[in-house]
């Protein structure tokens, strides 16, 4: 070891009494505190702004450095591999080309001590682009509160890794030639591979594993973002010996004449045992993972991490199904694109369940309205969908027809999108992609929800249908598609694990194991057999959701009176400059806002970043109710209204007069009415949840999301529903606030720092640089 | 007594040729030794061979009677070597170069601090000692280079040209150096000049084409390469056939009406014979001049003989 450090010591100077070292070292400084200065001053801004921009705070400290999209030490990596191959390029070349080689090949040190001494002094001055890096984070942690330590340490081991990697890359070159500038040129090109590697061939089956593995940039991403594991730590443990193999044997190929045979062998075997322990460490089932983030943000989440722990009797196989014609098919569905696939959206999972086989099955199809056979008029399917894989270069030897998918999968039901098919066991659910959103993959949310439906059944909703208005399925804007059975919108019911049905209680009995029954808007007056079948479920504590309209409050009054309710007469009356006067802003209660700790949490959520307090929810023509508690039932408010805003008109009011103005009249009731409420009882052990609104329109498509002022009509029927489930359903993949959300510095420091940075530290440096140079050129 | 340096069967192969072939050497005792040859004869091959910056293809080399293959640390141990480029750290001063010399010659600290005043005393460098290597001159340079091939005493330094590119006061200050350091340990000097092997070496090795020409002391060099033929003027001169009939003479040639040359068998009785002839017969001698061989006609005559063998 001794060697070894007298060689890297005398390295360390050659490297410090010459001015490069210094210079980049300035230059990089005055770089990584503008990237620092400008996240910081950007999410500064977000916190004084307030409102919406808090949202983006949610981990300031992963935020401002390693947030893929934000961070400053992303934007700071091209940097590094720019100014590297100048710091690494004289290593072994200058030996050579100035003759000093022969003084180390003729002294008692081996030549793995001489490659290990010069990697070692490079070793030293990653770690002055690590500390550089470091006094930013310093700087950081003067202005966050309660700052991730863990993470920032993480990160900063992930940089020293990575260019660990460099210099061994950089040594090697160094190696090869007596050149300075050409090494620097050949470790540039192959650092800019190493980090290009990851796209490149990724459509051809065989190489795409290995280029995907080679890819240094998502390595070094996982590691510098804290999520340290086996596999990306082997991999720069293995690209590092590899070269400082190579090295050896070049350094060595100068004292010897062997056959080239033999030093092929020599780099081969290197090249095998990489491939050997990079295979093994590949592995899912071997990969170890360690989420250095306080607030475990790489992680799933714990219920996540229990159902997949629950999935312990054989594999679980996902398979995504791509569709070659959807709109969506560039976005992340090609063949080329499985690996990153895999890495986004599935590895998270895989990490707690490594027995998860994903397959990826692709097609062509298209609804016969399609303007593709508008725009290709005389074409077949099959030529449309030939020329669009030629167009977009995938292999179109790759893509089942309709026809053979359709013994896979129901495409048609998916509506010939790109979707995942979920097998376990005898079980297989659908897990769908969504267009509409910026992110289109389904998120943890709709995955685990999918992955529960493995091990427990699925909720089942089923809405009545003799008579009735409302129901799940139809694209009607008064019906509830959107909140239910929508397979297009991410929130909907049906992606969060429920299933939804339509009964008619004519002739018929009530399915068993329903979660709930929704009777949304009786239209026409419901049998007796039919009020009977109801009445007997509500009886034996099956959940209920009853939506009632005020004009037809009389055809559910049996079912009103059997719970203890009453419609009051009369109709909630909101004047509005803009709207009709029947749309009616009713408030949460405190215990609507505790249906759930997710939509609790949403509201705190909105509380905070636009200030409310009071979270309305609109009503279209709402009437109200009245209640005695009975039949052990506990009656609780979950609306209620302004006493200032709201009245209650009991004379009838023309569709037309609604649409005006409306003015107190001295008749009108004037109180805080309840157009919701909900009542719970316990029976046989088990809670019994119903659900009841004095207007069915809230839930209908045009109603449901809409601003100023901002309503909460979606979330707020969502979890009613939800409350069928007893918490099942959804999964509850809400994180924990993150601790370093808020800035504890003045703007005023934010110059000042900018000032030490930019300023002070690289003048220091320069100055240090300077006098040594100046002194030693003295000598 | 252990040889300080055999080698045996050594032989070298570039790619396809072979640099050296077979070349044995062995050196018991101190003193300087010269390896001569004509450029690309393998000499630095050689060398390099035994100071561990080149392994043989073939044949052993035993440094002190460690063997270089089995024990190259130990063995590059006894060895100080001064290639034919200087090898040193420009942007040091003469002190931290020679720290690091001696450093990775596994010097202790206590030793190394005593042995750096030592040597910079014994080479001259001690008033230059926190100067630039990029500051001092070519002579300094190769002092320093001889330094570093010295600080950790080896027993054998090996010096490739060290007066390659110096001028003559620079030359003769580094003889005298290289003199003073074979007092105390062998020194292997190589040069393709001769006169400067025949000024310093007690012994002589021949390297020809790679092959080992000639290895004996510098007397039987002498004698090796001598005189052939003399050269003698007479005011008087007699007549050829009298001067054939001198013991040693073979033959008489007459190069003007009072030159002749002579060819004998090189013995320094012919001369002293010459000189009483002419006195006894008034021949009055007015010169005599041995005339030797080219250093090229020596090689090509060595190599001839070394085929031979």
């Amino acid at each position: 070891m001794k060697k070894i450090w007298n060689i890297a010591k005398n390295e360390l100077y050659s490297l410090f009494y010459s001015p490069i070292a210094w210079i980049i070292f300035m230059i990089f400084m005055v770089m990584i505190s503008a990237s620092y200065i400008r996240g910081l001053e950007s999410f500064f801004r977000f916190q004084r702004q307030g409102g919406w921009g808090l949202s983006l705070i949610k981990h300031l400290t992963f935020d401002i450095t390693v947030n893929p999209k934000a961070g400053y030490f992303m934007w700071e990596l091209g940097s590094l591999y720019i100014f590297f191959p100048l710091l690494t390029m004289g290593l072994i070349s200058r030996e050579k080309s100035n003759g000093t080689i022969k003084l180390l090949y003729s002294s008692p040190v081996r030549i793995r001590d001489i490659v290990l001494g010069k990697y070692l002094a490079i070793l030293v001055i990653t770690l002055c682009f690590v500390a550089i890096c470091a006094i930013t984070m310093v700087a950081l942690s003067f202005c966050v509160v309660q700052p991730d330590y863990l993470l920032m340490l993480g990160t900063l081991g992930g940089l020293f890794l990575l260019l660990a990697t460099y210099a061994a890359i950089g040594l090697f070159f160094s190696s090869l030639t007596t050149y300075q500038i050409v090494a620097a040129l050949i470790t540039f090109a192959c650092l800019a591979f190493l980090t290009k590697a990851g796209e490149l061939w990724q459509e051809v089956d065989i190489v795409r594993g290995i280029t995907y593995y080679l890819n240094i940039g998502s390595k070094t991403g996982y590691l510098m973002r804290g999520l340290y594991n086996l596999r990306d730590i082997c991999y720069f443990l293995i690209i590092i010996t590899c070269f400082l193999c190579f090295t050896i044997f070049r350094t060595r190929a100068f004292t010897e004449s062997v056959s080239r045979w033999k030093t092929a062998s020599r780099y081969i075997a290197v090249i095998a045992m990489a491939a050997i322990v990079g295979y093994v460490t590949s592995r899912p089932s071997v990969n170890i993972y360690s989420d250095l983030t306080r607030d475990q943000m790489h992680t799933i989440t714990k219920p996540t991490r229990e159902v997949l722990a629950k999935l312990n009797e054989g594999p679980l196989e996902i398979t995504l199904y791509a569709n070659l014609l959807d709109n969506m098919f560039v976005h992340g569905f090609k063949p080329s694109q499985q690996n990153e696939t895999m890495t986004y959206l599935l590895e998270p999972y895989i990490r707690f369940k490594p027995d998860i086989k994903v397959n990826f099955v692709y097609y062509y199809a298209l609804d016969t309205a399609s303007y593709y056979f508008k725009n290709f008029p005389g074409m077949t399917l099959r030529q449309i969908a030939e020329k669009q894989a030629a167009g977009m270069r995938v292999n179109f030897k790759k893509f089942l027809s309709p026809e053979e998918v359709k013994k896979l999968a129901d495409i048609e039901a998916e509506e010939l999108r790109h979707f995942f098919v979920i097998k376990y066991k005898d079980r297989s659910v659908v897990v769908r992609t969504f267009p509409k959103d910026n992110d289109i993959w389904p998120s943890e949310n709709e995955i685990t929800a999918g992955l529960k439906s493995m091990i427990m059944d699925r909720p089942k909703i089923a809405f009545l249908a003799d008579g009735i208005a409302r129901g799940p399925f139809s694209d009607r804007q008064r019906d509830y598609k959107f909140i239910a059975a929508s397979k297009i919108d991410r929130e909907s019911l049906l992606n969060q694990g429920y299933l939804f049905d339509t009964v008619k209680l004519e002739g018929r009995q009530l399915p068993d194991h329903l979660a709930g029954l929704v009777i949304a808007d009786v239209r026409k007056p419901l049998s007796d057999d039919c009020l009977e079948k109801i009445s007997q479920y509500i009886d034996r504590g099956g959940n209920l959701y009853l939506a009632v309209e005020p004009d037809r409050k009389e055809l559910v009054a049996p079912l009103l009176q059997k719970l203890g309710l009453q419609f009051r007469k009369g109709m909630l009356i909101q004047p509005h400059t803009n709207n009709s006067s029947d749309l009616v802003y009713a408030e949460l209660t405190p215990k609507a806002q505790q249906l759930s700790p997710q939509f609790e949490r949403f509201l705190y959520d909105e509380h905070r970043f636009s200030g409310d307090s009071v979270f309305r929810i609109a009503l279209g023509g709402s009437g109200s109710f009245d209640y005695v508690q009975k039949d052990g039932f506990l009656v609780e408010p979950l609306l209620k209204t302004n006493p200032q805003l709201i009245w209650n008109r009991i004379r009838p009011v023309s569709a037309d007069s609604l649409q005006l103005k409306l003015s107190r009249l001295s008749e009108d009731e004037s109180s805080s009415f309840l157009p919701a409420l909900k009542l719970t009882r316990m029976l046989n052990g088990k809670e019994q949840r119903i659900f009841v609104a004095a207007d069915a329109d809230y839930l209908s498509e045009s109603y449901l999301i809409g601003r100023n002022p901002v309503r909460y009509n979606y979330g707020f029927g969502f979890w009613c529903f939800s409350q069928f489930s007893y918490g099942r359903y959804p999964a509850n993949t809400v994180r924990p606030f993150g601790k370093d959300v808020t800035f504890k510095i003045q703007a005023s420091a934010i110059p000042w720092q900018k000032k030490i940075l930019y300023w002070i530290i690289p003048a220091i440096i320069g100055l240090a640089g300077s006098a040594l140079l100046i002194r030693r050129k003295r000598k | 007594m252990e040889s300080i340096i055999r080698t045996v069967g050594l032989s070298h192969r570039y790619s396809t040729a072979w640099a050296i072939k077979d070349i044995n050497i062995e050196i018991k005792k101190k003193g300087i030794f010269g390896l001569l040859g004509s450029n690309g004869a393998g000499k630095s091959t050689t060398m390099n061979i035994i100071c561990g910056v080149l392994k043989q293809t073939q044949g052993d080399v035993l440094i002190n009677g460690i063997d270089k293959k089995k024990d190259p640390i130990e063995a590059k141990k006894q060895i100080g070597f001064l290639p034919q480029v200087a090898p040193l750290y420009l942007d040091l001063t003469v002190r931290e170069y020679l720290t690091f010399t001696g450093k990775i010659r596994l010097m202790d600290t206590a030793v190394l601090t005593s042995a750096l005043d030592e040597v910079m005393e014994k080479c001259g460098l001690t008033h230059m000692q926190d100067r630039l290597l990029k500051n001092l001159s070519g002579g300094y340079r190769q002092r320093v280079g001889i330094a570093q091939a010295i600080i950790h005493k080896p027993r054998l330094v090996v010096l490739d040209e060290p007066t390659n590119g110096l001028d003559p006061v620079q030359i003769i200050e580094v003889r005298n150096l290289i003199k003073e350091i074979a007092e105390e340990r062998t020194v292997v000097l190589s040069s393709h000049i001769l006169s400067e092997i025949q000024v310093l070496c007690e012994e002589i090795i021949m390297i020809e084409q790679g092959r080992l020409v000639f290895s004996d002391s510098m007397e039987a060099f002498n004698n090796y390469i001598a005189p052939q033929s003399l050269l003698v003027d007479f005011e008087n001169p007699p007549a050829a056939d009298f001067l054939g009939n001198i013991n040693g003479v073979n033959r008489v040639e007459k190069i003007s009406q009072r030159s002749f040359r002579m060819f004998y068998n090189g013995e320094k009785a012919v001369n002293e014979a010459i000189i009483s002839r002419s006195m006894e017969n008034g021949w009055r001698l007015t010169q005599l001049t041995v005339e030797k061989n080219s250093i090229d006609e020596i090689f090509k005559q060595l190599s001839k003989n070394s085929k031979n063998i």
